[in-house]
């Protein structure tokens, strides 16, 4: 069990919203681009879902899907952390998913669920 | 009610007791059980007409805004933080009631507590059904919280200071669940101190001011030793515990105060006039001084209650209201008769219904893991007195049919059987049981006495005052017994120990690093190479999660101290230190094992079918796990079937399972808390079988990953079990359960139909005696019939009663995921 | 597999899989992705085999003695 930098960590925890490089506002968290990664099919949840969290099963840690051009890392270990709300716009591996149930009642499956308010009528 | 007997006993015949207790219970009673919100939640999501309070997050964002520029320390700004939430939010007496108080500012309110993690915020704006309408403005009143207490909640400070990688670990919530905070989780209280009728709230503050006064003329001699300094520290302290406790006496005065606006000016029954007069000299007494009557008493519990969860978000409720009110109920009942046994089972019920209304708005993993209710109020009843000798009372019994009277799921009981307990309570404890509420649960006294003792070190006399600090870990309600906070996050999803041995620590539900790197499982030679793997990420994930805990312990006096708790604690009051300051606690921690049993049953199927009989390789069975048993179905099955499985007194796996526990119970003497004591583990579930049935992989026992896991503790697979209950208890008998971990819970399905009657009495006590006969610490039972459950899940709307023992707790069946409800139908029916 | 609701045919894994309450049975409900049934599956053959609605169970009353339950179910 390695020791984990302080940048890693801060890069990671800014997913998280944990904000140490500074407090991420609501307002940034909540803007809900053309293609989410939460609507992504590689998007998988974390158990803290509910916050928006995640990763990719696609990409790995040291991508960056939010610059230009984005930068993408497919060999490694640790998946890329993402938010259910992160700009996907740039990413080539973005594969939209199909929601087939809506209410999100069932725990269920979290390639599939859906209950974040922003996401509902997506 | 106007029912007649007749109508009762039919119903009661019918086993539809929903319907019998509504028909046997008073007016009153009736009333406010149907008054009442229901707070769990129904699945993972809060149900229709609870909304998220506002109220709270906006008073606390203010203060907190107007303190900024206060010279005050933390732990008085805090205080007069929660000083400025009791003085101030709205209050309510609901009609007909007789106990007051709410946590929020209408009773369909969640309270929102913005100050504890960042992470819960922005999962509160996230949230798709529980915000008040209009949506905007209610967004905007988020943001504006949530925003000002990005960086300033409890979590953001503690977490910077832990392992970076333990945290990224944790927060990934694959092996664990909660997060380490000293205001989030299970606390302990010292009920011995406060709750003997010796002393209230304003004893305390009187010994608090002799306390400060004291340090205070000692601190200003001729002197400069670091012993000077903490007395600084001491002060502030208790200027802050003394604050919270003032804060609660005018908070009760202000019910005292609405009660008699009531009576005065609106009332115009003269019964009820009385009762509200009754309610408001209740409130000018308690928390101030000690209660003097029956109602004076629950209602002082209530409130310490409810004050401690203004300071924290409290997910148990350890209790144990038999020997604290039983007193009381005494006096009044039975010497004084001021009261009836009627009017006094009234007040008992609706202290139960006042706790069950109880709610805090927790993240959606948590309400997965607590499907149908707000936490595990678990309340301890029976058990022995400090001398050994049998602490049941009338108020044991009160408890037990108040329950059957207004059925709610949360609080449930569990009762501390030892061999003095008379024919008539466990007649009592047989009814609720038999009446289908899954409680109490049954638990070994002498066992857990002695258990208390070699894990913790608890001396004899404490160890015998113990409460359930959640669902099953017990804890001594004594001075240095109490464990202030448990924090929820040494909680291990044991199924990832095996899971992670296939892919040797990396965990592809999370795609992250998490467990060991052990060799590739194909590369393991020897089933002991194999289990040394198992017992490597076991260590792993077991360190992973009690780290952050232990650092937490050790940093939560000064970042989130809880001075209120520590008013109510006489180890604070007496120090001035905070109640988290882990020197002045014996320690009494434990690790929850989640998902256990799956451990057992997957290494004696890869035991038997890879490593001896070699129908399989690893390698093959690596990749039909990788792929989910997609396309492998026979060769799943034979997993299933022809490997042998935990509960059929079979010593092939149960062989295993002792080895394991061998393992784990080794390395909780090695891990230690911040107080130097243990960490064993505590096998058991909640509804976290569910929760984590998407996030553990699949698995050698058969399992699918989406598959619930089995129902947790030491119980057998559902369905698995297929030798009869005595096989069950043989097997859970060749655990030794005082030495091989902290309790293990064992659910059992019972018949309705057996247990009806005299005989069906007779045949639960021949198979209790041979429980514990065998040294099992632990046994509850669901008694409901496969044919009501399906209805129920036909007819959700005409079953809304039906309670269930999911796990550790009780739920109504409509309010759990149909998964959960199919998991706990497909548990074996045992005939005694 | 074929859909018993909709009659949506797709190999087996592309029907949405939900969970098999009963480990040792190789039934598993699964759920269309057209029609969104939730149809139970035996996974030995391939095969759907019925529409699972509330309070039905494809695997069957569960193990030991419920059978005892028998005249209550005549009572209720």
């Amino acid at each position: 069990m390695a020791r984990i930098s302080r940048d890693e960590y801060a890069k990671a925890s800014g997913v998280f919203g944990l904000a140490p490089g500074g407090v991420q506002k609501q307002e940034d968290l909540e803007k809900v681009p053309e293609k989410p990664c939460g609507l992504c099919r590689h998007f998988m949840e974390s158990a803290w879902s509910s916050d928006g969290r995640g990763s990719c099963k696609i990409l790995k840690e040291g991508s960056d899907i939010t610059t230009d051009p984005p930068v993408f890392v497919l060999e490694g270990k640790d998946g890329y952390m993402l938010r259910i709300l992160t700009d996907a716009t740039r990413c080539t591996h973005y594969e939209r998913n199909e929601f087939i149930d809506k209410d999100g009642y069932e725990c269920s499956d979290p390639a599939f669920r859906r209950f974040i308010r922003q996401l509902r009528d997506k | 009610m106007a029912a007649t007997a007749e109508t009762v006993k039919e119903l009661e015949k019918k086993q539809e007791w929903w319907w019998a207790a509504e028909k046997k219970r008073s007016r009153r009673l009736d009333y406010l059980r149907k008054a009442m919100w229901k707070k769990g939640a129904i699945g993972g999501l809060y149900p229709a007409g609870l909304q998220i309070d506002l109220e709270r997050p906006v008073m606390q964002t203010e203060k907190a805004k107007e303190l900024e520029s206060s010279a005050d320390p933390y732990v008085i700004k805090f205080a007069k933080m929660l000083a400025h939430v009791l003085d101030n939010k709205t209050i309510f007496i609901t009609d007909r009631s007789q106990l007051v108080g709410y946590l929020g500012s209408a009773p369909n309110m969640i309270t929102w507590d913005p100050t504890l993690a960042a992470i819960l915020n922005h999962e509160v704006f996230n949230d798709p059904d529980s915000l008040p309408q209009p949506l905007d403005e209610s967004l905007k009143v988020i943001r504006d919280v949530t925003n000002y207490w990005g960086g300033k909640s409890d979590l953001d400070k503690i977490l910077p200071h832990m392992d970076l990688g333990d945290v990224m670990k944790v927060l990934s919530g694959a092996i664990g669940w909660g997060v380490p905070l000293g205001r989030g989780g299970y606390s302990g209280k010292d009920y011995e101190y406060i709750m003997t009728g010796v002393r209230a709230f304003e004893d305390i503050i009187e010994e608090l001011d002799r306390r400060i006064d004291e340090a205070d003329a000692r601190s200003h001699r001729f002197d400069a030793s670091r012993e000077i300094s903490d007395l600084i520290d001491k002060i502030n302290n208790w200027e802050a515990m003394k604050i919270t406790l003032e804060a609660g006496i005018r908070h009760a005065r202000r019910y005292a105060r609405l009660a008699r606006i009531i009576a005065e000016n609106f009332e115009s029954d003269a019964v009820r006039r009385e009762e509200l007069v009754r309610v408001a000299e209740t409130c000018e007494r308690v928390p101030a001084k000690p209660p003097r009557t029956l109602q004076e008493s629950l209602q002082y519990d209530l409130f310490i209650q409810l004050f401690s969860r203004n300071e924290a978000i409290e997910g148990a409720w350890p209790a144990r209201p038999d020997f604290y009110h039983g007193p009381y109920y005494e006096r009044d009942v039975n010497i004084r008769k001021t009261l009836t046994r009627e009017e006094a089972l009234d007040l008992v019920g609706e202290f139960l219904i006042r706790a069950a209304e109880v709610s805090q708005y927790k993240p959606k993993w948590a309400r997965e893991g607590l499907q149908g209710i707000e936490g595990t109020w678990v309340w301890t009843l029976g058990g022995v007195k400090k001398d050994g000798s049998d602490a049941c009372n009338g108020m044991t019994i009160a408890l037990l049919q108040a329950a059957r009277l207004v059925r709610v799921a949360n609080p449930t009981f569990a009762f501390r059987w030892h061999p003095k307990v008379s024919d008539e309570v466990m007649r009592e404890c047989f009814e609720c049981i038999r009446q289908g509420l899954g409680y109490p649960s049954m638990r070994n006294d002498p066992v857990l006495v002695a258990n208390a003792m070699h894990w913790h070190g608890h001396p004899i006399e404490e160890a015998r005052l113990w409460v359930h600090q959640a669902c099953m870990s017990p804890s001594p309600a004594t001075k240095h017994g109490f464990q202030p906070m448990r924090m929820a996050n040494a909680t291990a999803n044991c199924a990832k120990i095996i899971e992670y041995v296939f892919t040797s620590g990396y965990d592809h539900v999370v795609n992250l690093q998490i467990g060991a790197e052990t060799p590739p499982v194909e590369t393991l030679e020897t089933y002991e190479q194999f289990f040394d793997a198992w017992v490597t990420q076991m260590k792993t994930i077991f360190t992973i999660l009690v780290r952050p805990v232990n650092r937490a312990r050790i940093l939560a006096p000064k970042l989130t101290p809880r001075p209120f708790l520590s008013a109510v604690s006489e180890r604070s009051v007496e120090s001035g230190l905070d109640v988290l300051e882990p020197s002045i606690s014996r320690g009494n921690a434990w690790i929850t094992a989640f998902t256990w049993v799956e451990n057992i049953d997957s290494l004696a199927a890869v035991k038997k079918l890879v490593f001896e009989e070699k129908k399989y390789t690893m390698a093959e069975l690596k990749e039909a796990l990788l792929n989910n048993w997609e396309g492998r179905e026979e060769m799943r099955l034979d997993f299933v079937r022809n490997a042998p499985k935990w509960g059929n007194d079979d010593d092939y796996v149960d062989s295993i399972m002792l080895d394991c526990l061998k393992a784990a119970s080794e390395f909780s003497h090695e891990i230690k808390c911040p107080s130097g004591n243990n960490w064993p583990i505590l096998p058991e579930n909640v509804s976290g079988n569910i929760h984590y049935a998407n996030i553990v992989g699949a698995l050698p026992n058969g399992r699918r990953l989406g598959d619930a896991l089995y129902d947790g503790g030491i119980s057998p697979g559902p369905g698995l079990d297929k030798k009869g209950p005595t096989a069950v208890l043989k097997s859970c008998s060749k655990i030794d359960h005082v030495t091989n971990g902290r309790a293990f819970l064992l659910n059992q399905r019972l018949s309705p139909t057996q247990l009806s009657g005299e005989k069906g009495y007779q045949l639960w006590k021949t198979y209790m005696k041979t429980w514990a006969d065998l040294g099992i610490d632990h046994v509850q039972f669901n008694c409901v019939s496969d044919e009501t459950l399906r209805s129920a899940q036909r007819d959700p709307e005409k079953y809304q009663e039906v309670i269930v023992r999911v796990a550790g707790y009780s739920a109504h069946f409509v309010d759990i995921s149909r998964k959960t409800q199919d998991n706990i139908i497909q548990r074996t029916v045992q005939g005694l | 597999m074929k859909c018993t609701e909709c009659g949506f045919e797709a190999p087996v894994e592309k029907f949405r899989y939900l969970y098999n309450a009963r480990i040792d049975a190789p039934i598993s409900i699964r759920q269309c992705t057209q029609c969104q049934a939730w149809i139970a599956v035996d996974e030995l053959k391939g095969v759907a085999t019925q529409k699972v609605g509330p309070g039905e169970a494809p695997w069957g009353k569960s193990a030991g003695i419920e059978g005892l339950a028998e005249d209550v179910r005549g009572r209720s």
